[in-house]
């Protein structure tokens, strides 16, 4: 009885995914003392996105056109690979995490490239700021996995994160654990363009990164990358929350309820930080990522030892 | 070469003749002290032919100033032969102590990294991917390394799977970099020009080489559903199996980090390359007005881009090609190839396929919702500024700059800004500081031995005499000296 379960999971990560930056601007405008657009805002988004007609470039080729399909597709076969219920995932075999990542990375090839073929000195300032910030993002990502995959004895995201006797013993290593979540959290920050590497809600092209990229794409096109956006905010929810939790999560209806409640502590986190931070000078984000990256290395080091 | 035939003369000393197999007969002969010059020689012999850090200087230019296709060739396949003699000597050796393994695990590290910094700062098409093989020449060595350390800490599963990486991605290497040299050589025929700068808008006016160009490009980056993607997991495999045995091997984990940095710079460099050279609006009149190639050149190029296509999908294919090699040079014929590396080529097959479908049905979705949707088209979006021209795009440079800003001191290249203009300038450390300079010493010495070439015959026949006599000189009382 396994099955339905792991499929469940998939259908409610696909619903749920867009509460996430929902509830993160409404706790951000909770704590800055406005009132905020509500939770569901994002399906409200889409759904009139996928209504309308779109715009070209005169400039653009077929590339413009293909790639938000291809990231969406990329994200969701990411999701596949992640054990959304707490236990498994639909498919798993050691080193999918290399896949994981991998399946990011077409999305973002997608996406830059499409940016560059619309010719825009504002876009490619944007794919350029975007290659470079995950350059400094994708090691420290496989350092907070390598970690997970010293402490599980294996390396599938569903031994790392899901049901697993190795990791039901790890008061000893729950110090390195910590470590790597919240590196993973800050790398997350940088990863799905919040603040403080940047700033979702700006409106100046020349101090946009993620936001420019997208510039030119509209309708459902546009629909398909945001949505395809909240997923991979999703995706580091679940990783975050459940390699916190040893053994695995709660079976059944339980572990679904795990999902939500990710969500909304990733919501809830990103929310807080973007109230109380600024967002940091360009030049001063390598600094970031590099740090929060140590900090996973450091407690890969801890369970290496 | 000259370390090849040191290499040689080492070896047989101990044996009868120079065949493989006595060579094979007399490895355990070996003192200790020839052992290390034989394994050191073989790094550097086969090193320089290879290309790698720091011993690449001679490959970038090299295979830029060849024509395409034989260039497609040199970094294809020829460079590959230097891989090939470093595997032959560890075979006939029968595996190598595991400071060798860490070394080449490091030196492939560092070709890897220093490769793709290099790449990065070229706006020569072909450079840029002359300094591609460098660092792909670095992650078969990270493979080779990790074999060459699980053969020398007697862990079977971690050499088996090292090994084989290294050996597809020497394999799929020479596939994808083909495909990538054949787009550049239609590029330079039909745009007179190999600057990237001069270059853009190429994918409308050449659909064909686009094509081929962006699945090689996707391919040699390691994303799925194509064949790079495939060895670099296995790479990933090896250095992750490698932190499941005991003691200091599991420290080769930390390669991880390093193969992650060289992917995603990897990505940053073609992202640029494809971006700047095919995407946008043309630079110069040049690419307004290039066009495809005829047929004869664009079935080469589909042909090894099917091929990517192919091992990516199957990757049980390309693991059975390698298989029983890398079973061989890991001393372990007898043991059955690790069940998990083959579930995990039928799973990518999964992921490759759920990828395709899942892309060409939301295709299809989208063609049917915007079936009867207005489509427009407008300008490119430049803040209302409607008279935006090709020069205003973002160039090759600018698009490199702040990585190379973050991470060129590492490899001596550097952004040099002014207030119009910016630019990045790449000093290869190795070529630029020490081999250039060398060389130049070496002629400017050379000269003082001009006085005895004057160009008459019968000078050098005395020459000849000469020398001649000092040999009968010495083979006469040489032994009594």
């Amino acid at each position: 009885m396994i099955w339905p379960t792991r499929w469940s999971a998939l259908a409610l990560f696909l619903l749920l995914a867009p509460t996430i930056p929902g509830v993160a601007n409404r706790t951000k405008a909770i704590l800055t003392g406005r009132r905020g657009a509500p939770v569901w805002q994002l399906y409200a988004d889409l759904w009139k996105l996928v209504r309308r007609g779109v715009v070209y470039s005169t400039t653009t080729t077929d590339v413009f056109r293909v790639a938000p399909v291809a990231i969406l597709a990329a994200t969701i076969v990411a999701a596949v690979l992640l054990p959304l219920d707490g236990q498994t995932s639909i498919l798993h075999f050691s080193g999918d995490a290399v896949a994981f990542a991998s399946l990011l990375a077409l999305g973002r090839f997608a996406l830059v490239l499409a940016a560059l073929d619309t010719g825009s000195s504002f876009e490619g300032m944007g794919a350029s700021r975007e290659v470079a910030f995950a350059s400094l993002v994708e090691p420290g990502l496989f350092v907070s996995l390598a970690a997970l995959g010293v402490v599980a004895h294996d390396f599938s995201l569903s031994t790392m994160l899901g049901e697993n006797d190795a990791r039901a013993a790890t008061a000893a290593v729950m110090p390195s654990l910590v470590m790597v979540a919240i590196s993973l959290f800050a790398l997350t920050l940088a990863e799905c363009s919040r603040v403080p590497v940047d700033d979702p809600a700006t409106h100046l092209e020349l101090t946009m990164v993620h936001e420019v990229i997208v510039l030119d794409h509209s309708g459902p096109d546009l629909a398909a990358i945001l949505y395809a956006s909240a997923l991979k905010l999703g995706l580091f929810a679940v990783i975050i929350l459940n390699l916190l939790i040893p053994g695995g999560g709660p079976r059944g209806v339980a572990g679904l309820a795990l999902l939500p409640g990710s969500f909304l502590v990733l919501g809830l986190a990103i929310g807080i930080v973007e109230s109380v931070t600024a967002r940091l000078r360009m030049s001063k984000v390598p600094l970031y990522i590099a740090g929060s990256s140590a900090l996973a290395l450091f407690g890969l080091i801890l369970v290496l030892r | 070469m000259l370390a090849l035939f040191a290499l040689c003369a080492t070896w047989t000393v101990s044996a009868p003749d120079w065949s493989f197999a006595s060579l094979a007969a007399a490895a355990p002969a070996l003192s200790p002290a020839s052992g290390v010059a034989v394994l050191a020689l073989a790094l550097v012999g086969f090193g320089f032919k290879a290309g790698l850090v720091p011993l690449h200087f001679w490959l970038p230019p090299a295979h830029a100033a060849a024509p395409s296709h034989v260039s497609a060739l040199m970094s294809g396949i020829v460079i590959k032969t230097g891989i090939y003699g470093m595997l032959r000597v560890l075979l006939l050796l029968g595996g190598a102590p595991a400071w060798w393994g860490w070394l080449v695990l490091s030196l492939g590290v560092v070709s890897g990294v220093l490769g793709v910094l290099w790449a990065l700062a070229q706006h020569d098409v072909k450079r840029l991917l002359a300094y591609h093989s460098v660092e792909n020449i670095g992650i078969i060595l990270m493979g080779i390394g990790v074999g060459a350390l699980g053969v020398a800490y007697h862990a079977p599963v971690v050499a088996v799977v090292g090994f084989s990486g290294g050996l597809l991605h020497t394999v799929n290497h020479a596939l994808f970099k083909s495909l990538l040299f054949l787009g550049a050589g239609a590029v330079y025929r039909a745009t007179g020009t190999r600057n990237m700068e001069e270059l853009g808008g190429l994918a409308r006016r050449m659909p064909w080489t686009w094509l081929g160009f962006v699945i090689g490009a996707a391919a040699i980056v390691g994303l799925p559903p194509l064949n790079g993607f495939v060895s670099e997991w296995l790479v990933y495999q090896g250095l992750f199996t490698s932190s499941r045995s005991s003691g200091v091997l599991r420290l080769a984990l930390l390669g991880v980090p390093a193969l992650a940095l060289i992917g995603a710079l990897a990505l940053a460099c073609f992202a640029k390359l494809a971006g700047v050279v095919f995407l946008g609006t043309p630079r110069s009149n040049a690419a307004a007005g290039a066009k495809d190639g005829g047929v004869g050149a664009r079935i080469p190029a589909l042909v090894v881009a099917a091929a990517c296509l192919l091992l990516g999908v199957l990757p049980v294919l390309g693991i059975s090609l390698v298989n029983a090699a890398s079973r061989e040079l890991a001393g372990a014929s007898r043991l059955p190839f690790p069940d998990s590396v083959v579930a995990g080529g039928r799973a990518i097959s999964l992921v490759a396929l759920v990828t395709i479908a899942l892309s060409t049905l939301f295709w299809l979705a989208r063609r049917a919702l915007l079936a009867r949707r207005l489509t427009r088209h407008e300008e490119t979006w430049a803040c209302g500024y409607d008279a935006a021209t090709s020069r205003m795009q973002y160039t090759a440079s600018s698009f490199a700059a702040p990585l190379l800003g973050i991470f060129g001191g590492l490899g001596g290249v550097r952004v040099e800004r002014t207030t119009t203009s910016l630019r990045t300038r790449s000093v290869d450390p190795v070529l630029d500081t020490v081999a250039l300079p060398l060389w130049s010493r070496l002629r400017h010495s050379a000269l003082r031995l001009r006085a005895i070439q004057q160009g008459r015959l019968h000078f050098y026949l005395l020459y000849v005499m000469a020398a001649l006599l000092v040999l009968l000189g010495y083979l006469a009382f040489g032994s009594r000296l």
